[in-house]
């Protein structure tokens, strides 16, 4: 027995292994090495002095880190009050079948969240260009073929056009997940409200809506991770530009390692974006946990 | 009825919203490039193949999709290999391990590309790894291992456990039941894990960007990201060797569109 119990722990290794090496040479040791730089001044070569909390004291005086906090937070926030909502509802139209041509219209918004960052960012760059798309439809509708948008260029609104790019290409994503978590719902729940003359306001509101709240919480996390990581359709569309108006932290961060060979000072910016990546998401855990309390008491 | 109506409006101006633009850019890509600089919305009046012969040749578009095919599908088959198996190990092989294991890897979900691309770079330069087939590879498969795992173990769990028994009654050891039974019922997820990695690694930019600088090793998104430098201005050009590289994802997109939902739905939702 006990030679058998030895064979299952050997399997055990051998399945696992491969996984957790990789995982934990590619990933793992990276992250804590990165943490290491992250309190020195190491410029790409020779020996790293330690700097203490230097960097990050210069970090939080950089109007443009503030600029760029400031910019993740439209980025989350439209994440939360545009796609996920509108997630949300397309996927309640095509799951109540309110619509003919479901199929169809599952494909279209899905679609664009398929496409490569690069090829997203090369569309709308010549959309928003000065002398793009918009710029032109612009100009022939109030017949001035000189007409050129600058709202972009100003600091406020120069994010805009990727906020625009954001809800065009992940809506599909959060319209996808909800779609597959409101087919689980029980059929017969349904048809006994409809048979109780409940109308649609109705069936959203007390029935479908307290079921996924769960969801809402997931893909809140999921939304608010992936907006802190996000960088690369800003890059090639903008590079952060006018003058850093629309970057973000991860930008930021790749602008300040790779550009300007600050190595510990970039992976100080990667420290704060995972710090405030798990903040955040405890945060939206507790709002969550308190929001669903409440609303179960309610419907008690 | 106001209910349906907001429906029908809603879907209308999203499918309008989402197909313009790749309307657009399709038949620009066919437009001659006088005729993108005398009017930008308008159709094609003479419709021309130029842009995209031009884009093929200069792009150099057939070298780079062998080397996006090679680093797609070996990172594919290795996530698919390396996954399941630990995945099996984690929920049908008794293990004080395991809820540590699974938990260390699974919090990779959460890491960025960012957030370890410095010291990587460092690693794979000490290594000679940098502009190298492998030293690509290596990091797409780590990147794509904790999902992968996460997704595998949610089916692997929903095997029962009888079955395993039953094996093992019969005097069969874990890497014989997971070569015999687990794996060939494993089939569903594997596609989907596939199908899902493949897509990841056609679409990445940043590792590749950041670990090569040689050009015997571009990948499609590279090669796109450089033709913007080149081709500012031609929008012709540009948007055909955006059709040409988006492509593949078409296919992939027709033929497995079940599969690719199912990855990105399941992204978001606890098992």
């Amino acid at each position: 027995m006990a030679s058998a119990a030895k064979s299952d722990r050997i399997s055990y290794a051998i399945l696992t292994a491969p996984a957790l090496l990789i995982y934990g040479l590619v990933i793992v040791i990276p992250v804590v090495y990165s943490l290491v730089l992250s309190f020195t001044d190491w410029a790409g070569a020779g020996i790293p002095n330690f700097i203490g909390f230097t960097n990050y004291v210069v970090m939080f005086s950089d109007p443009i880190f503030w600029w760029g906090l400031r910019n993740n937070g439209l980025v989350i926030l439209v994440s939360l009050i545009g796609q996920i909502p509108l997630g949300f509802f397309l996927a309640y139209v095509i799951y109540r079948r309110l619509v003919r041509g479901a199929g169809f219209f599952e494909a279209v918004i899905f679609f664009p969240a398929l496409l490569s960052p690069v090829v997203v960012a090369l569309l709308f760059g010549v959309v928003f260009a000065p002398t793009g798309l918009v710029s032109q439809i612009i100009g022939r509708a109030i017949n001035d073929p000189m007409f050129s948008l600058t709202i972009f260029n100003s600091k406020n609104t120069a994010i805009l056009p990727y906020l625009i790019v954001l809800l065009w290409m992940y809506t599909g994503i959060y319209f996808i997940i909800f779609l597959a978590n409101l087919q689980k719902t029980s059929p017969e729940m349904l048809e006994a409200a409809v048979l109780d003359g409940a109308n649609e306001w109705h069936i959203l509101k007390s029935l479908i809506l307290p079921q996924q709240v769960p969801v809402f919480l997931t893909s809140a996390i999921y939304a608010v991770a992936g907006s802190l990581k996000s960088f690369e359709i800003l890059w090639i569309m903008t590079n952060g530009g006018p003058s850093y108006y629309s970057s973000v932290l991860g930008l930021y961060m790749i602008q300040n390692t790779f550009s300007f060979y600050k190595y510990g000072f970039g992976s100080a910016i990667s420290v704060v974006l995972i710090l405030l990546s798990v903040f955040l998401i405890l945060i939206l855990s507790a709002i969550a946990a308190r929001f669903t309390r409440v609303y179960e008491e309610g419907t008690h | 009825m106001p209910f349906r109506v907001a429906a029908y409006a809603a879907l209308g101006f999203f499918t309008i919203f989402t197909t313009f633009p790749l309307i657009w850019l399709t038949y620009t890509s066919f437009k001659p490039e006088t005729e993108i600089v005398s009017n930008m919305v308008a159709l094609p009046v003479n419709w021309t193949l130029n842009n995209y012969i031009q884009a093929w040749k200069l792009g150099e578009f057939s070298h780079l999709f062998v080397n996006s095919l090679i680093f797609c599908v070996m990172t594919t088959v290795i996530v698919v290999l390396f996954s399941v198996s630990a995945a099996f190990a984690f929920t049908k092989i008794p293990s004080k391990l395991t809820p540590i294991m699974f938990s260390f890897i699974v919090m990779g979900l959460l890491v960025t590309i960012s957030s370890s691309i410095v010291p990587l770079f460092i690693a794979e330069n000490f290594l000679g790894l940098t502009n190298t087939h492998l030293g690509i590879i290596i990091p797409y498969v780590a990147f794509n291992i904790s999902f992968a795992v996460y997704l595998a173990a949610a089916f692997v769990r929903s095997i029962p456990n009888e079955l395993i028994e039953a094996a093992k009654m019969d005097g069969a050891g874990y890497l014989r039941i997971y070569t015999a039974i687990v794996l060939p019922m494993a089939r569903p997820i594997i596609t989907t894990i596939a199908i899902f990695t493949f897509h990841a690694c056609w679409v990445e930019y940043v590792l590749v960007y950041m670990l090569s600088s040689d050009a015997t090793i571009r990948t499609v998104q590279i090669g796109l990201s450089l033709l913007k430098g080149q081709l500012s201005f031609n929008f012709g050009f540009l948007f055909a060797a955006v059709v040409i590289s988006s492509l593949p994802l078409l296919v992939l997109y027709l033929l497995f569109r079940k599969h690719l939902q199912a990855g990105f739905s399941m992204g978001a939702v606890k098992g």
